[in-house]
């Protein structure tokens, strides 16, 4: 098995990271020894945190010579245990490799660090003109290392994508600590892209990235968002694809369920006009070519088609004011729910997005055969739907039961166990029993290649 | 019921840039919002006209673009939108801001409430709505958190104070002047949008509402900007530590060395 940091190992990595680069002291590490995922904690034997490249591969080096884990942590935003040293080891923190590089606005790339806060990615690329569209609700505590190891998604992904679609090059360290690179500030690469497409959403298993390229694109200059209330759930998705019918190009159509909206209310204080009804919550942007006039007609017509739909009513928020208030809202429902209702867990299962309807059916099935309320909401215009069972102590035999239930319901309609936040701890048991077993047999001769000795973030996925 | 609420166009700053030369402030490059206490106002004439039926008019005296603040109000579920606009009103201050809008609301007749915000973002003095109820001659409550009654005749308010509030009775037509605490602004509608798009924003100028030449503007304006600046920072202060007679005895100490004492 792996062996203990014993002092004599403490001592030979602070001679590659300096002293004050490894931590021990369990007040300094308790905090790397959880993510955001409920009850799960694993305490690290030691947190290093590198400052480059070159102290990384040297971890690795070391690593794989004295065979011990290590654990590559961006935020620790995970919602399924991923960033979690369940075999002990070191945990490596990319809390002090934040830099942004470069911004090439010739080539609309930016280079950076695995610790960069996503949101700061954005900001930075306001300043001129760009726009880095990828944005888990997390944005202002994930980074960007974490965000290209979980392929991240976000409100966005249904006009722009996933982090997947802006990842155009890596340098990495792998399991052999070996250093090895692809790609570049390329957006159209046929000739070493596919490795890299490998291990985006690896979870750490595969490499350490540590250093980062990332496409950016133009910054929208209007935005506005369209709330419409629904009397009932089940006619938002309907509503959903009546927008996308009407090629309008939304850059996000999500849903937020009653309970979602009442826990939002309760919890950030703000009021929230028709929360006695499920919201459709739609987000349209333009560039700079249509007038003002020319992009409100766009906003009347989501909206018209809305009220056809049984909208109760349509608001349109267009100033920053409003717009920041709802993003407040939108962006808070995780610990909404968390702290006020109590979540006894939340999934991300994905399904066709003509399966939505179905999926929302199957979780009210379930919350009525057990007794425990959901909060649904998540992302119409692409079929990955949060799912968050709420209440307290819940017994782990009805959690289990739960969780079967919904992931089963969302295999049955075509879907997947997890459309963002990946398969981490959490899930690894459902992994194993639901997906391919020649796809799983496929990835586990890939780890062996990328990390022969299991160091990488071992236990997790399979 | 017609309530007017006069609503101001300011700078989306709170910084607010002064052009040295003119000591006026600089508006251009800036993004204009409705002067956000202006939307409590707004809101709460809304909310008196879905109780007691009536027309609500927004009110504002600036340049032609402040035509698009107007708009914003009719998509919030105003009745319609006024602008007083005239070079002839450039330049005024607090006191010839009040007259003209004073005068506009003359012209719009029969008049029971009107409402304004407390103060606005940019000019700050909170001088504008008690100003209008003067040369209107009505009773103004200025610092309104709570209409908690109101009807054809009358109200009952409550005034925010320092550590508690007043509860005031007042016949009508009056002008109160809101807080924040008064209320939270909805979002605007489809249909208030659809509305505000196709509204016709009336324009009135000095001659429309039969204002006198001298009372407006410039001219009009008693108060002249001699200079703005940034008042030089306080110097830090002196501590005198130690057993209470002997700090006494250093503060005089350092009071006679000033030949303050
Ligand atoms: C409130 C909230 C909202 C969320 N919303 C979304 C959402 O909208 N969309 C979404 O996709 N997810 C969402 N998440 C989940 C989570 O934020 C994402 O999975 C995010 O990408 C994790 O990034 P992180 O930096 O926090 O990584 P961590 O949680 O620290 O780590 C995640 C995984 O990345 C690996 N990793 C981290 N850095 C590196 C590196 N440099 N090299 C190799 N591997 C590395 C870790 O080992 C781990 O397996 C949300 C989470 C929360 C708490
Ligand atoms: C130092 C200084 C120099 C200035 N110089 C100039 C200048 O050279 N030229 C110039 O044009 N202005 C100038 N102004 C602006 C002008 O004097 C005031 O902005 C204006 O009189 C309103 O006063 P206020 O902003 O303090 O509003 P407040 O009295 O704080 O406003 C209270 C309320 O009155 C209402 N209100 C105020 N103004 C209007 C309006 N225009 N239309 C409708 N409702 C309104 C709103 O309901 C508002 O909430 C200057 C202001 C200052 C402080």
């Amino acid at each position: 098995m792996y062996r203990k940091l014993t002092e004599k190992r403490i001592k030979s990595l602070k001679s590659i990271t300096g002293d004050n680069n490894v931590l021990t002291e369990t007040a300094d590490i308790e905090k790397y020894s959880t993510d955001e995922s409920p009850d799960l904690k694993y305490m690290p034997e030691t947190v290093l945190t590198p400052e480059n490249h070159r102290q990384v591969l040297e971890i690795a080096r070391y690593a794989v010579s004295e065979k011990f884990a290590l654990t590559p942590r961006g935020g620790g935003t995970s919602l399924t245990g991923s960033p979690l040293p369940v075999s002990g080891g070191a945990v490596i923190s990319f809390e002090k490799m934040n830099n942004i590089l470069d911004i090439d606005t010739s080539s609309r790339m930016a280079v950076l660090q695995p610790g960069v806060i996503t949101g700061d990615l954005d900001r930075q690329a306001a300043k001129y003109g760009l726009f880095y569209p990828v944005n888990p609700a997390s944005l202002d505590s994930c980074t960007l290392g974490g965000n290209a190891a979980t392929a991240a998604g976000g409100a966005n992904t249904v006009r722009y994508g996933t982090t997947r679609n802006y990842l155009s090059g890596i340098k990495a360290v792998d399991g052999n600590a070996a250093e090895w690179q692809a790609g570049g500030k390329i957006v159209k690469n046929s000739t070493d892209q596919q490795l890299l497409q490998l291990v985006a959403g690896s979870e750490g298993t595969l490499s350490i990235f540590t250093s980062l390229v990332f496409r950016l694109t133009e910054r929208p200059e209007k935005n506005a968002w369209i709330i419409a209330p629904f009397r009932d759930t089940a006619k938002v998705p309907v509503a959903a694809a009546k927008i996308f019918s009407l090629s309008l190009n939304p850059t996000m159509v999500e849903l937020m369920d009653r309970l979602t909206l009442d826990c939002c209310r309760k919890y950030t204080g703000e009021k929230i006009e028709f929360d006695e009804y499920s919201h459709l919550l739609i987000r349209l942007d333009s560039g700079g070519h249509l007038s003002s006039s020319a992009f409100q007609d766009i906003l009347f017509t989501a909206g018209q088609a809305c009220l056809q739909a049984g909208a109760e009513d349509v608001l349109i928020a267009e100033s920053a004011a409003e717009q920041e208030k709802i993003w407040k809202i939108r962006s808070s429902i995780h610990d909404a729910i968390k702290e006020t209702c109590g979540s006894i867990f939340e999934e991300d299962v994905t399904v066709p997005v003509g399966q939505v309807s179905q999926l929302l059916t199957e979780a009210r099935n379930i919350s009525e055969s057990t007794g425990y309320e959901t909060a649904v909401y998540g992302h119409l215009g692409d079929g990955n739907i949060h799912v968050n069972f709420t209440g307290r102590n819940a017994p782990a035999k009805k959690i289990k039961e739960m969780k079967k239930s919904i992931f089963e319901a969302a295999l049955k309609l075509g879907g997947k166990l997890s459309g963002e936040h990946g398969i981490g701890l959490t899930k690894k048991d459902y992994f194993c029993r639901y997906v391919d077993p020649s796809y799983v047999n496929l990835l586990r001769k890939v780890k062996k290649q990328f990390d022969p000795e299991n160091i990488l973030n071992p236990g997790k996925i399979f | 019921m017609n309530i007017v609420v006069c609503i101001k166009q300011v700078p989306d700053t709170t910084e607010v840039k002064i052009n040295p030369e003119t000591n006026t402030l600089i508006r251009e490059g800036v993004e204009s919002i409705i002067n956000p206490f202006d939307t409590y106002a707004i809101e709460e004439g809304i909310r008196i006209k879905e109780k007691l039926n009536g027309e609500v008019t927004a009110l504002s005296m600036g340049p032609p673009q402040a035509e698009e603040s107007l708009r914003q109000a009719v998509a919030l579920g105003a009745d319609k939108g006024v602008l007083l606009t005239d070079r002839n009103f450039a330049g005024s201050d607090t006191w010839a801001t009040a007259y003209t809008l004073a005068r506009g609301i003359k012209k719009l007749k029969d008049v029971d409430l009107v409402i304004c915000g407390k103060q606005a973002i940019d000019g700050d003095t909170a001088q504008v709505g008690p100003g209008i109820a003067e040369f209107m001659g009505i009773p103004c409550i200025t610092y309104v958190r709570k209409i908690e009654e109101i009807d054809e005749n009358k109200m009952r308010v409550h005034r925010m104070m320092e550590g508690g509030y007043h509860i005031i009775d007042v016949p009508l037509p009056a002008l109160i002047t809101v807080v924040k605490e008064i209320n939270e602004p909805r979002m605007p509608s489809l249909r208030g949008k659809m509305n505000a798009r196709k509204a016709e924003i009336e324009k009135w100028t000095a001659a429309d509402i039969a204002c006198e030449v001298n009372n407006i503007g410039q001219m009009g304006s008693p108060t002249w900007v001699d200079k703005i600046f940034a008042p030089p920072r306080r110097e830090k202060g002196v501590i005198f530590k130690g057993e209470p007679a002997e700090s006494a005895g250093k503060l005089i100490e350092a009071l006679k060395e000033k030949k303050i004492v």
